[in-house]
């Protein structure tokens, strides 16, 4: 039977973790409705290059651009893995990385060697200790992605496919779906997917936003050029964004089940230290009352 | 009155979204004027200044604009910028400062690793700025 002042020390330290997750729960919640403006505010950019790309592209012949030619052997796989800085946020970072260690491994297996970009100091962490070396590195950017560090990944991530040095990208990163649930998605960002271009071409030709003759200045091919590496920055952008609202998302609801547990805890232990407190009154009173019938004898 | 209903929008937000009835942007082959009615066009953009009107001239307003893209059709104008502010948010001072320490750091580095950084968009963005906010 434990004593009663290792229960009340135990209530104690419970509770005040409590507080601590609760804090952390209300802080995250907090942050979702910021986070969750800032996807929307891109939303509109990544939608206007969707469909301007893919009325392009439906105009140009594939095949020519180098972003949009297929290496035709796979040797060299850049996986960008996109976690947070910070950890306690239950499952958020871990099934990240366990699916990009699972990619690696396939590609190792298949005999392409993986370079790796980390975002988020617990990937660079990961990573390093398990001796792969990132090639870019993230830090302190997680809860608040800048177009910046999209670029530096989009520009290193073009310029290695377009020398032949890196023939496939993948990016993995959780997607927020709504405020309680996250999706874990990897998406082939090079060579960009022409199909899926000339479907969302289809998808939005309901607004027939650019019907029949469309003039491109300089060039369509000239156009679609420039068009393809900032399609790629807009979607590592938008990866970074919905990667931090789904942390603020995913934090929430682990603090959210910290607490609870907290809370059943100290109910269980309260419970427990009121019966050894009885149980101990009663054993004294028996003392007490066997004590005093031993004296009248 | 006819109007183009124009949105200039960033990676980052829609900065602006409202009609004009003349719009200019810097096209890389030139400055361009749309007005409604316009044959459906896409062109690239160079850095620069884009400027809005209304048909009697009134409300003009500007935005300094570096790299993008516009699509236009006949009542549309988007415009994808890759930065963007209005031109009367700009402090030329504070551009000023931040373009001599951007200098600075670019000094001592040798061009090849200077191209893998930020610093020559950076440099030319704050130029783009100045050049705006000067001629505004």
């Amino acid at each position: 039977m434990p004593n009663l002042h290792d229960i009340e020390r135990r209530i104690s330290s419970v509770s005040s973790t409590k507080q601590i997750t609760r804090t952390m729960e209300m802080v995250a919640a907090a942050k979702i409705r910021k986070s969750t403006e800032r996807v929307e505010a891109a939303t509109p950019y990544s939608e206007s290059m969707m469909e301007m790309l893919g009325s392009v592209a439906s105009r140009v012949q594939g095949g020519q651009s180098a972003l949009l030619r297929k290496h035709e052997e796979i040797k060299n796989v850049l996986i960008v893995v996109v976690v947070s800085d910070r950890g306690l946020a239950g499952g958020f970072n871990s099934n990240v990385l366990r699916r990009a260690e699972g990619l690696m491994r396939e590609n190792q297996a298949a005999g392409a060697s993986c370079q790796i970009v980390a975002c988020g100091k617990k990937s660079a962490g990961y990573f390093n200790y398990r001796n792969v070396k990132p090639v870019l590195e993230f830090k302190d950017l997680s809860a608040d992605p800048t177009v910046e560090e999209a670029s530096a990944i989009a520009t290193f991530a073009i310029d290695g496919y377009v020398n032949n040095e890196i023939d496939e990208v993948v990016l993995v990163y959780n997607h927020a779906k709504n405020a309680a649930e996250q999706v874990l998605r990897v998406e082939q960002v090079l060579p960009v997917n022409a199909d899926d271009l000339q479907g969302d071409a289809e998808g939005t030709s309901g607004e027939a936003s650019l019907p029949g003759d469309v003039e491109f200045e300089p060039s369509a091919e000239a156009v679609l050029d420039m068009l393809l590496p900032a399609y790629v920055r807009t979607t590592i952008f938008h990866a970074l964004v919905d990667s931090a609202a789904a942390e603020q998302a995913a934090r929430r609801a682990a603090m959210k089940s910290a607490t609870d547990n907290a809370n059943e805890m100290v109910e269980t232990l309260t419970r427990l230290y009121n019966r050894v407190r009885q149980g101990a009154i009663t054993t004294e009173i028996s003392e007490i009352v066997g004590g005093a019938a031993a004296l009248e004898e | 009155m006819a109007a183009l209903a124009c949105d200039i929008v960033t990676p980052a937000k829609r900065l602006f979204s409202s009609e004009a009835y003349m719009v200019i942007v810097p096209g890389v082959e030139g400055e361009m004027g749309f007005l409604p009615g316009h044959a459906p066009t896409v062109s690239v953009l160079a850095d620069g200044v884009v400027r809005l009107k209304n048909e009697d001239g009134s409300n003009p307003r500007a935005f300094a604009l570096q790299g993008g893209y516009v699509e236009v059709t006949g009542e549309k104008v988007i415009i994808l910028a890759d930065r963007a502010v209005a031109v009367e948010d700009i402090d030329v001072q504070a551009v000023r400062d931040h373009l001599a320490e951007l200098q600075d750091e670019a000094a001592g580095k040798p061009e090849a690793e200077l191209a893998k950084t930020m610093l020559p968009a950076d440099i030319a963005w704050c130029n783009v700025r100045i050049k705006a906010a000067e001629a505004a």
